[in-house]
């Protein structure tokens, strides 16, 4: 933090009414407001010539009263006046502290619905798109949120420069969350201001404010408040989606998906709902899973089989129900159809050994007779793991980024310029 | 590294949670893979260590 900058008032006297105030600004003010009349003077060499011009006397409550002293962002500012503004045509209204530090001149804040604005000037031009709706600044790009013309209500300041009640200027406000940037035109200069959210707990506390307004709503550039920025989980999340990628693909590669076992039966009458005992086969590679295939010929029809392995060795059983259904058909107008002729199912964790199956097959009885082509391939890639542990680490970061665009658009909600429009018509 | 470069050390103490998260469930994951487990397979496939008495078949 800087070194501090005591800045002393000293006391004016307004011509028409008589009332002794203070400045703040001393000879760096070029227009002053009388606090209880309201009368606009212009000083000249610390000399105050009275215009013609009156200014209300601000009625609303002021937040940070004139006088106050505050740090944002490591400046200490002096609260020296108060702005009550209305976009014209409308019933927004919002207030405006002018803050002042002498080595680093004027700044603002703004205070609409509880949301505060931290606004200074920019000394160099931000680039406005052909369209309007877009400006960049400082390599980031900032949207148009909205587009109005600033009314004065009341207000009791001083300025170092020439202030008017008649100028009604016009402004272009561009966001992203946490900053805006803000274009002023008036007749006779266009002035580009730089703002940032401030949380409201800092003001009361910096300016050590008794009573702070209810806070409604999203903020303009309200920030999305968690303990972590978006664009972290963000990234972490296309980090983890890549690293599953890789992984899902080392497994596919490196599933051996090994053919150990077929065998073809034709089930009749005299075979069916009887058990059928098949050649032994081993099993290799360790403890992994063993896919079994039962491949039929029916047609508009059903095969029931049920499967079990067998390990030679140690008698441990692993049953399987595989019921194959492949219906099809055309009606109205259209080809249908439902299910195969084939059916597969996956065994968890078999160890290596010597195995044999024991086949229990159920034919329809409408066919005489039914082939059956019986498959076992070892160390089959499961892809369908991968995709469940996506899906389970995924819950977080769908629910969040659901908050942040929820958060969006209501922030977007009062703009004429919100991306969200169509949603919102939804 | 540029990807890791991109999480601020700060978000990765926000997210220690979800990171704590992470790591339990890829670990299952690679044991999953590992050893030819198979998730919602338990209603496919019946494990028993010895045949009692005769299998009873379910044709819905």
């Amino acid at each position: 933090m800087e070194e501090e900058t005591t800045i002393v008032a000293t006391k004016t006297t307004c011509y028409k009414c008589i009332t002794g105030f203070d400045s703040y600004l001393n000879s760096n003010a070029y227009s002053i407001i009388c606090p209880k009349c309201g009368t606009l003077y212009t000083i000249y060499n610390g000399v105050l010539e009275k215009t013609t011009e009156i200014v209300n006397i601000p009625e609303n409550p002021i937040y940070i009263p004139i006088g106050t002293s505050g740090i944002i962002n490591g400046i200490k500012y002096l609260v020296i006046g108060y702005a009550y503004k209305k976009e014209n045509g409308t019933n927004y209204c919002w207030q405006e502290y002018t803050l002042f530090n002498p080595i680093h001149g004027q700044a603002y804040l703004s205070q609409y619905e509880g949301h505060w604005t931290y606004l200074t000037e920019l000394n160099k031009l931000p680039l406005v798109s052909k369209d309007g709706l877009t400006a960049i600044f400082d390599g980031t790009e900032y949207n148009l949120f909205s587009r109005y013309k600033a009314e004065l209500i009341a207000a009791r300041s001083e300025w170092i420069y020439r202030f008017s009640t008649k100028e009604m200027p016009r402004v272009e406000e561009f966001v992203i969350p946490g900053c805006m940037i803000s274009r002023e035109q008036t007749n006779v200069n266009i002035t580009w201001y730089k703002g940032e959210y401030i949380q409201p707990e800092i003001i009361k506390k910096e300016f050590k404010v008794e009573s702070m307004p209810e806070i409604i709503g999203v903020g303009a550039i309200q920030p999305f408040r968690g303990k972590f920025k978006t664009e972290g989980l963000r990234n972490l999340v296309i980090l983890l989606v890549a690293i599953w990628g890789i992984a899902q693909l080392c497994f596919l590669w490196t599933a051996k998906e090994e053919i150990v076992f077929t065998q073809a039966f034709t089930i009749n009458d005299s075979l069916n709902k009887k058990e059928i005992y098949s050649k032994p086969f081993d099993l290799k590679y360790g403890t992994t899973n063993a896919e079994v295939k039962v491949s039929t010929n029916i047609d508009n029809n059903w095969m029931y089989t049920a499967i079990t392995l067998v390990n030679e060795k140690t008698g441990d059983l692993y049953d399987v129900d595989m019921e194959a259904e492949y219906y099809h058909g055309y009606e109205g107008g259209e080809n249908w159809s439902e299910g195969e002729n084939w059916v597969s199912k996956v065994i968890s964790q078999v160890p290596e050994g010597r195995y044999y199956l024991i086949i229990y097959p159920e034919k329809p009885t409408n066919m005489a007779s039914v082939f059956l082509d019986i498959s076992v391939a070892r160390d089959v890639f499961v892809f369908s793991n991968g995709l469940i542990i996506l899906v389970i680490l995924g819950i977080f970061p769908a629910f969040y980024f659901y908050r942040v665009k929820n958060f969006e658009k209501k922030r977007w909600y009062y703009s004429n310029f919100s991306p969200y429009e169509d949603d919102e018509d939804d | 590294m540029k990807m890791m470069k991109m999480i601020d050390k700060e978000d990765l103490k926000g997210l220690k949670y979800y990171l704590s998260f992470i790591v339990l469930i890829s670990t299952i994951y690679l044991y999953s893979m590992f050893t030819g487990y198979r998730f919602l397979s338990f209603n496919e496939s019946s494990h028993k260590k010895e045949r009692a008495g005769s299998r009873i078949y379910i044709h819905k």
